[in-house]
């Protein structure tokens, strides 16, 4: 008897000249969307040193906006905290270090550079509109990471996409103290951002049935609706992870022998009894009732 | 060949491997994730060193944490929270162990029986599983659960607001009670001390207190693996599978191999079109090897993301469509409530107390360590309290509209994290075929194309939504009798973790996969045995308990049919798993 084939698979080949074709299939897209060229991802010619600037300041950059990021959520009293207006006499995420862990976990979670390649596409307008040092704009940031080794993890796409939603919320914020536009907002524009970095942004990538009988249109309208959703998820799991790294050990974790350094800030901002991991706790009181079994 | 192939050492496979071990049967357990071997050495308790799901000992990712996650594709806010390795996602859950609600059962004519998801009962009677449910009880052993602080203000709640306790273990009404936990009773200094040097084992047995069941039951400390407290089946099931013919004759040791993630389902389609399962291949995550081995029988219990994904990639029958669909997730909420005294949430067995609503779904008190505690207030489909409500953010009891405190009210509710006490809501939600694992049009990973989960929460059911709704509203009530000075609903994002029903088992041929023996439909030789067999949503109570006894039943079934065997759970007692000859086999060089 045959073995039952192995069904077909999408290799990143594939997804290239599906996602091409999205720019043959003309009038599939909203307004809103840009049509990436056929054949993928367009060729800007990045010059080598711009690509090796926006490679070597690309950490600094994300760390600064996942910092504007833990203000938001965690604020403290930190200079981040004291510029959105919402500070507190207390540490914050930033003290506990949490932009560096966000910035990890998001860099480690997923990179498939053809799909970084056609975010790019899809928002390059947005992203030239915000300014970066070193004559950078978030444009010319993601695509010399491009350019360096064609990977784009997600630590700078998010930063990017934050930045580019906060220049639409203040144009002011183009300017200012920090590296990027995100952490110069109030607290509550930043709230206006992830309004719509929650609400408004993946809905872009939502179209109606499109008016074509064209092969493989289904994959690339499911390819949308993914992009869509990535941002949908990226937008709450920024904020979730931001608060799990703020009250976790990560800032006082020596990985080399995996104990703790010192007591965690976000241990002693929640009044977590330990010092360090105990054993149990003398916190048996008995048994409800006196029910030491369910009845049978 | 082997007798039989279980793919997956979670919550449910080693059930199966070891019913079968202990039958005489030839049985290959694979495990994707990491053996789990030392847990002193390789577990820290500490919160991102065990569950940041990138890098956590407890992700869902290789045994080799320099090398990245698996990553599966979420298309909506939401977080996917399983464990690879050997204990599965047992390995971080809080050993809650509910029997399902009778009403989700075929055959059940009691008065309400038109509250529950009527369409997708179990194909069998609730009276049926009743005995797999207690051979699965005695062989962890599910026991009541103690009470610490945070029980103790649970019960003044609802005392105040004049529940009666249910003092069974079959939900019959609206009612509270002990949790039945997979957990063993704290015993000498355990729960008495915090004295380290007093709570090595013998000197302590059982639960310790220390709560950290999210980051792995690794006390009390010195006890061998059969004798920890939580009885994940890396301290139960998989103990006695290894060791099947230290505590019962004729029994055979299963072969365990680990870091062998299945990457296909083998099958034969004959000329009359019938397919038959025959082996498994799978990859070995260290070297990149492939191997293949065949068998007689393959048991699926990869979970309810990976099984659809490998279901799919093998190429296997999907006539009629379900293949992945009508999952269920108990569409989750969290209802935080604030106190003026301790609440004792950081100390204990995570959660020692539920209450239950028939035909609505249930509920329980959770205490969690600060970063836990942070996802799940993190976590909301309402935006930020007090700044935008995404569409969402509804009113009622609680304080304000629903949503994720985010700002210098975040540092208000993480004040003290003792003077919290957190309702988990666990929804009775319906089976809807469009709520799904499928595959992603991104590019595969090297175990083929990667899976996608789809779970639609604004747009789920009428009756889940209102079920929700008024679970929310009740645990708000319970937290102000027992003297919460604030109450905050979260209205959670979907957090995926009870995952269920995804290749559901189920009375009618035209939309569940499995059919009353959990043999799939259309391939013979393969059955399902993990969550993703069950038929739904179990109203809302904890599944793995249900898992479990479904695939003791479902062991049974395969003995019977492929190997000429008689059923035993009726006329045998079950040898508990922390049976001394258990633990001498393991302590063996």
């Amino acid at each position: 008897m045959p073995e039952i084939d192995e069904p077909a698979r999408l290799a990143r080949r594939q997804l290239l000249v599906r996602l091409g074709a999205l720019g043959a299939t003309a009038g599939i897209a909203p307004s809103l969307l840009r049509v990436p060229p056929a054949g993928g991802r367009a060729v800007r010619g990045v010059s080598p040193a711009t690509a090796a600037q926006a490679a070597a300041a690309s950490g600094e950059l994300t760390l600064d906006t996942l910092s504007g990021v833990a203000a938001f959520v965690m604020p403290g009293d930190d200079a981040y905290s004291t510029h959105q207006g919402v500070s507190l006499p207390e540490p914050g995420g930033i003290a506990a270090e949490a932009p560096a862990l966000v910035a990890d976990i998001l860099n480690t979670y997923y990179a498939v550079p053809e799909v970084a390649a056609f975010l790019v596409e899809v928002l390059t307008a947005e992203l030239s509109a915000v300014p970066l040092p070193a004559g950078l704009t978030g444009l010319t940031w993601l695509d010399g990471l491009l350019e360096v080794d064609a990977t784009l993890p997600l630590g700078p796409i998010a930063a990017a996409i934050i930045n580019l939603l906060a220049v639409q919320v203040d144009p002011a914020s183009v300017t200012g103290p920090f590296l990027t536009p995100f952490p110069r907002l109030s607290w509550a524009d930043k709230a206006e951002v992830w309004r719509r970095f929650e609400g408004e942004l993946p809905n872009l990538f939502t179209i109606g049935a499109p008016d074509t009988r064209l092969p493989f249109i289904s994959t690339i309208l499911d390819l949308l609706a993914t992009l869509g959703g990535l941002l949908r998820f990226a937008s709450g799991a920024i904020l979730e992870i931001t608060i799990f790294a703020g009250y976790s050990e990560y800032g006082v974790f020596d990985p080399a022998t995996r104990t703790l350094t010192g007591r965690p800030v976000g241990w002693e901002l929640a009044e977590y009894p330990p010092e360090r991991p105990v054993d149990g706790w003398d916190e048996l009181i008995g048994y409800y009732q006196g029910r030491t079994t369910a009845d049978a | 060949m082997r007798d039989v192939i279980v793919i997956g050492a979670g919550g449910g496979g080693p059930v199966v491997a070891k019913e079968l071990a202990g039958r005489g049967l030839d049985v290959l357990l694979l495990e994707g994730g990491a053996r789990n071997a030392d847990p002193d050495r390789e577990w820290t308790d500490l919160e991102n060193d065990a569950n940041n799901f990138t890098k956590g000992y407890l992700r869902y990712g290789p045994s080799d944490r320099s090398k990245p996650a698996w990553f599966r594709e979420l298309p909506q806010n939401s977080y996917l929270w399983q464990v690879a390795g050997v204990g599965g996602t047992t390995l971080h859950y809080f050993g809650n162990s509910p029997r399902a609600y009778p009403g989700t059962f075929s055959g059940y004519a009691a008065a309400d029986a038109a509250a529950y998801d009527t369409a997708h009962r179990f194909p069998f009677t609730y009276d049926e599983l009743v005995p797999y449910y207690e051979w699965v009880e005695a062989t962890l052993p599910v026991q009541t659960a103690p009470m610490g602080t945070k029980e103790e203000v649970w019960y003044r709640g609802w005392e105040n607001l004049g529940y009666p306790v249910q003092r069974g273990k079959d939900i019959t009404m609206d009612a509270y009670r002990p949790q039945q936990n997979a957990i063993l009773q704290p015993g000498g200094t355990a729960g008495r001390t915090t004295d380290s040097a007093a709570l090595q084992w013998p000197q302590a047995t059982g639960c310790t207190f220390c709560g950290y069941c999210l980051q792995g039951c690794n006390n009390p400390p010195a006890a061998p693996r059969n004798l920890k407290a939580k009885r994940s089946t890396d301290t139960s099931y998989v103990p006695m599978a290894i060791t099947a013919d230290a505590w019962t004759p004729g029994g055979r040791p299963v072969t365990l191999v680990t870091d062998a993630y299945a990457t296909r389902i083998r099958s034969t389609r004959d000329l009359l079109g019938r397919v038959t399962a025959r082996g498994v291949t799978w990859r070995d995550t260290r070297t990149g090897e492939t191997l293949t081995e065949e068998a007689k029988v393959v048991v699926l219990s990869a979970g309810c993301v990976e099984g659809p994904r490998l279901w799919f990639n093998s190429g296997l029958p999907n006539p009629n469509g379900w293949v992945g669909r009508g999952l269920t997730d108990h569409a989750f909420d969290w209802v935080v409530g604030l106190f003026p005294f301790d609440t004792g949430s950081s100390r204990g067995a995570q959660s020692q107390a539920r209450a239950d609503f028939p035909g609505r779904g249930g509920m329980e008190n959770v205490g969690l360590p600060p970063a836990s505690e942070g996802i799940s207030l993190g976590l909301s489909d309402s935006g930020v309290r007090g700044a935008y409500d995404n569409g969402a953010g509804p009113t009622g009891p609680w304080d304000g509209q629903a949503g994720r405190p985010l700002g210098a009210e975040l540092k208000e509710v993480q004040d003290n994290i003792d003077r919290q006490l957190n309702v988990l809501i666990l929804t009775d939600d319906d089976v809807e075929r469009n709520n799904r694992v499928d595959l992603s049009v991104l590019p595969p990973d090297e175990h083929g194309r990667v899976p996608r989960v789809r779970m639609a929460k604004r747009t789920r059911s009428a009756r889940t939504r209102a079920n929700r709704d008024f679970l929310a509203a009740k645990a708000t009530e319970s937290l102000r009798a027992a003297g919460a000075t604030k109450v905050i609903r979260i209205d959670m994002a979907p957090l995926m973790l009870h995952l269920q029903s995804s290749l559901r088992m189920g009375t009618s041929a035209s939309d569940s996969v499995l059919d009353a023996n959990a043999r799939a439909r259309w391939v013979r030789g393969l059955y399902v045995a993990d969550n993703a067999a069950l038929a739904n949503a179990c109203g809302g109570a904890n599944p793995t308990l249900t898992t479990q006894a479904l695939a003791t039943r479902t062991a049974e079934k395969i003995f019977a049919t492929h190997f000429g065997g008689d059923p035993w759970v009726a006329v045998e007692a079950p040898v508990v798993s922390t049976d001394e000859r258990v633990s001498a086999a393991l302590m063996q060089p």
